[in-house]
């Protein structure tokens, strides 16, 4: 029994991580920018989620509503943040985004103050037992939601011919524009995608914890990065696979090793270990 | 169909190719010959906008092209098979066959497909496979198809007969002859100067960026000078006609 529940945590938690990695993982295979400010926009869906929920009383219309205003703010920090300095070395657009992770987390605590803000009335809390376990709805959201998620947007991406476009111009951006595909709408929607799904796990985690703080960015975009290096830097597969073994090692962890190591510090042990063994990351080629 | 008018173009303070003058004629198909660094490729890449220009222009169909977008240029109708082919590998042959279309109505892209498939069957046989995990031969079918849906009147094809087999490069080829019958515009880039000469209407021979030599392919064969300084063949049978042997230029 024990090991279904941490199992079930685990899937719980890799799903969680996968919405916000494969976030960050479409925006490195396009541009080759390890987009730090992701976190930020991690948390600032967070915050319209339970700003909006709490405001209009309905959490399906403060999803779509929270995640579509994050991916907007997505295409404008590439707007203004990443495309004037495309041209320049990788390292630039690194520092550029964590100062804008950093600027964003301070913009939060301004605004909003230090303190956590909560749910007034917090969504899906609601237990109920399933094969000898007691399990919380906001939990069977998550994974079904990231899963229906993940999958339709794996779908579109195979079966429309944006879709197509969006994986020609990761493959060849150049090749892919003599073609007739506007790279530029490729990279919008993509920042629109992956802000998208930031706020998306945002909301989720938001649901889970009834809780949304300024730094409440922070350990998930060490996470996310750590996942997307363990998944093979730009491989999506790959990145859903590492968020979901993540989260179960994690878990796992937390019950046998806990004593000595806390659930962070059990997932950056985890890439450290992996990393000396397949330095390209599980999935990644050599 | 296609002017190059004292076209200098390269790669940042690098310059390819030094003042070429080219005209290529509605259903002509002009050869591009010369050695490695000779500038064929660049001028190529510059046709199709992905070369920056230094001095010059280039006039499509009438219009001055020169400082048109790649996207612009496939949209009114130069198509390209780039050296290496440069195809999408990690998406399926109907993927980058779609790719090709993109510029076109889905409509136009799914009969575009079904034509491509009559003409090399054997991509029909691999739609849904991965074009990386295709065999080299099947990798250029794949290019040449690609760049057919886009529908072009002016094709642009840089070394279609590189790293493939003997018996591939003769189907390539019968595909652009192919293509030739039915008034297709070609422009070749080639090392095989054999295969080029068999099928080109005009050639033009550049060394160092420059033009040095343009002419027919029997003008060429008929210049010994031509033949020894730059095509780097010889009269190996005693009739004439090109010897067998080596026909690259190196």
């Amino acid at each position: 029994m024990l090991f279904l529940e941490l199992f079930a945590q685990g899937l719980i938690y890799g799903c969680m991580y996968a919405t916000i990695a494969v976030g960050l993982t479409l925006v490195y295979s396009l541009l080759r920018i390890l987009h730090v400010a992701h976190a930020g926009l991690f948390a600032l869906g967070g915050y319209l989620g339970l700003l909006l929920t709490n405001a209009t009383g309905s959490l399906i219309l403060a999803l779509p509503l929270a995640a579509a205003a994050v991916g907007v703010v997505g295409m404008a920090i590439y707007r203004f943040c990443y495309e004037p300095i495309l041209h320049r070395p990788p390292y630039v657009a690194l520092i550029a985004s964590i100062g804008l992770f950093i600027a964003l987390e301070e913009i939060f605590r301004l605004i909003f103050g230090p303190y956590g803000l909560t749910y007034a009335q917090a969504p899906l809390q609601e237990t109920f037992a399933m094969g000898g376990m007691t399990i919380r709805r906001v939990e069977i959201v998550i994974v079904v939601g990231s899963v229906l998620i993940l999958g339709i947007l794996s779908w579109l991406s195979r079966h429309t011919r944006l879709g197509v476009a969006w994986r020609a111009t990761v493959d060849d951006p150049q090749m892919a524009a003599s073609f007739g595909i506007s790279v530029l709408k490729v990279r919008y929607l993509n920042f629109f995608i992956g802000s998208a799904l930031a706020a998306v796990a945002g909301v989720f985690i938001s649901l889970l914890s009834n809780l949304v703080e300024p730094t409440m960015g922070g350990v998930p975009s060490y996470k996310a990065l750590a996942i997307i290096v363990l998944g093979g830097l730009g491989n999506v597969t790959g990145t859903l696979c590492a968020s979901l073994l993540l989260g179960v090692t994690e878990a796992f962890g937390t019950i046998y090793i806990g004593n000595f190591m806390d659930r962070d510090a059990i997932a950056f042990a985890f890439m450290i270990v992996v990393l000396m063994v397949r330095p390209q990351g599980l999935f990644g080629g050599r | 169909m296609l002017r190059i008018d004292a076209l200098s173009c390269g790669y940042g303070d690098m310059r390819a190719v030094h003042d070429l003058d080219l005209s290529v004629a509605r259903g002509e198909v002009h050869a591009l010959l010369g050695a490695n660094g000779a500038g064929k490729s660049s001028t190529l890449m510059c046709v199709a906008g992905h070369v920056e220009i230094h001095a010059g222009g280039i006039h499509y169909k009438g219009v001055d092209v020169s400082s048109a977008s790649p996207m612009a240029r496939v949209k009114a109708g130069i198509g390209l098979v780039p050296e290496g082919r440069r195809l999408f590998s990690d998406l399926s042959v109907k993927e980058n066959l779609i790719v090709g279309g993109y510029c076109r109505k889905k409509t136009a892209t799914a009969a575009g497909i079904e034509e491509v498939v009559a003409i090399f069957p054997r991509l029909g046989e691999r739609l849904r496979q991965r074009a990386g995990s295709l065999s080299g031969g099947e990798q250029q079918m794949l290019a040449i198809g690609r760049a057919l849906l886009s529908q072009p009147e002016l094709l642009l094809i840089d070394e279609l007969s590189l790293g493939l087999m003997p018996k591939v490069i003769d189907s390539c080829y019968q595909v652009l002859s192919d293509l030739k019958s039915r008034g297709m515009t070609i422009v070749l880039v080639e090392q095989s100067t054999r295969r080029a000469l068999a099928i080109a209407d005009r050639i033009t021979v550049l060394e160092s960026g420059r033009c040095v030599w343009r002419g027919t392919p029997i003008e060429a064969e008929a210049s010994q000078e031509m033949i020894e300084a730059f095509l780097g063949l010889a009269r190996g049978d005693g009739q004439g006609g090109l010897s067998d042997g080596d026909r690259r230029i190196e």
